[in-house]
């Protein structure tokens, strides 16, 4: 185990399509992504955002209409459609990790039997940072909700285990 | 020298299922041959019984010694893999599950332990089948089906 760097393989009965679409679409990664969208025009170059857009801050405040909260800002650094799919991840809500360099994620999908196999890696934490405690408690929630989303259709029911401080932070996008 | 009491391997999958109904998935061979690669598991899962993962055909694929059952929410089971001859010899490790509710889902975490330095075969053969493993527990339980994947003996290490 490494801590600038964290594996993550899951196997999902669905096919490299609908997991490619669930990935990229920011109708879709809201529904298992804790409400937050991804969006991005997904060239290389182009930005990726993790957003969630309401009327309403994080808090519960009122906003102006439109207000876009941005959770972690990034770029499309490959996309090979149904294969592999990689951007930079640059915290945005919490000041300890804006402070941190940006991280890289890379998914790569690959049919196996009736079956895809999704790995990630995030690499290229600041050693020891905030931003990868956080992300290491994050993701097993986000891709486990993922596939019980393209498996059953549902969303996973998930609080952050109250012992586990770092898990709070997937609540806010990561 | 790594601590032994850091795993060398961590995986954690949430599942939409009690803790009670994982502990059954886990401890019962009719359930774990759906998705531990056709293997069933055998024990009493008392501390100091013991603990066997059979293959379909009847053979030992690995075996050990419960130690620790604390139903549903953790059980260590020490780890020594018996079916191929160059692991044989290897020191057993040690396989922890710990199964804790959050939401209406609960976090199943495996950890394996290795004495070091950790053999690179068991830690590759770890890293390959832990995910694919619970993967499969996760789809049998929310979907009443395990993965349709034919992988007819663990992946090799």
């Amino acid at each position: 185990m490494s801590d600038s760097r964290f594996e993550y393989v899951t196997y999902i009965d669905t096919t490299p399509d609908k997991l490619w679409d669930a990935l990229t679409n920011p109708r879709l990664t809201r529904l298992y992504w804790g409400g937050w969208s991804l969006r991005s025009a997904w060239k290389v170059g182009t930005p990726v955002r993790l957003v969630m857009e309401s009327a309403v801050d994080e808090e519960g405040v009122p906003t102006e209409q439109g207000t876009q909260i941005v959770s972690v800002q990034g770029q499309v650094l490959e996309f090979e459609r149904l294969k592999r799919l990689s951007y930079s991840w640059h915290v945005q809500l919490v000041e300890e990790m804006r402070r941190e360099q940006p991280s890289r994620v890379v998914f790569e999908l690959q049919p196996v039997g009736q079956t895809v196999r999704l790995s990630l890696i995030h690499d290229g934490f600041a050693p020891a940072g905030m931003t990868v405690a956080g992300i290491k408690s994050g993701w097993p929630v986000i891709l486990s909700s993922l596939k019980t989303y393209l498996e059953r259709g549902t969303t996973l029911d998930i609080a952050a285990p109250e012992h586990d401080e770092t898990a709070q932070d997937w609540r806010r996008g990561m | 020298m790594a601590d032994p009491e850091t795993p060398d391997f961590e995986y954690a999958i949430y599942i939409a299922a009690a803790p009670e109904t994982v502990w059954t998935a886990l401890t019962v061979g009719a359930f774990s041959r759906q998705y531990f690669f056709g293997r069933s598991v055998e024990s009493r899962w008392t501390v100091g019984a013991p603990f066997v993962l059979r293959m379909a055909d009847g053979r030992v694929d690995s075996e050990g010694v419960v130690l620790e059952a604390d139903a549903p929410h953790r059980l260590t089971v020490s780890w020594r893999v018996v079916w191929l001859d160059e692991f044989k010899d290897l020191p057993e490790g040690r396989v922890s599950y710990l199964i804790d509710p959050v939401g209406d889902a609960v976090r199943v975490m495996v950890r394996t332990y290795q004495p070091q330095p950790a053999d690179p075969r068991l830690l590759e053969g770890n890293r390959n089948g832990w995910p694919l493993i619970l993967s499969s527990l996760k789809s049998l339980l929310e979907t009443g089906k395990p993965l349709r994947v034919s992988v007819p003996e663990p992946p090799a290490a």
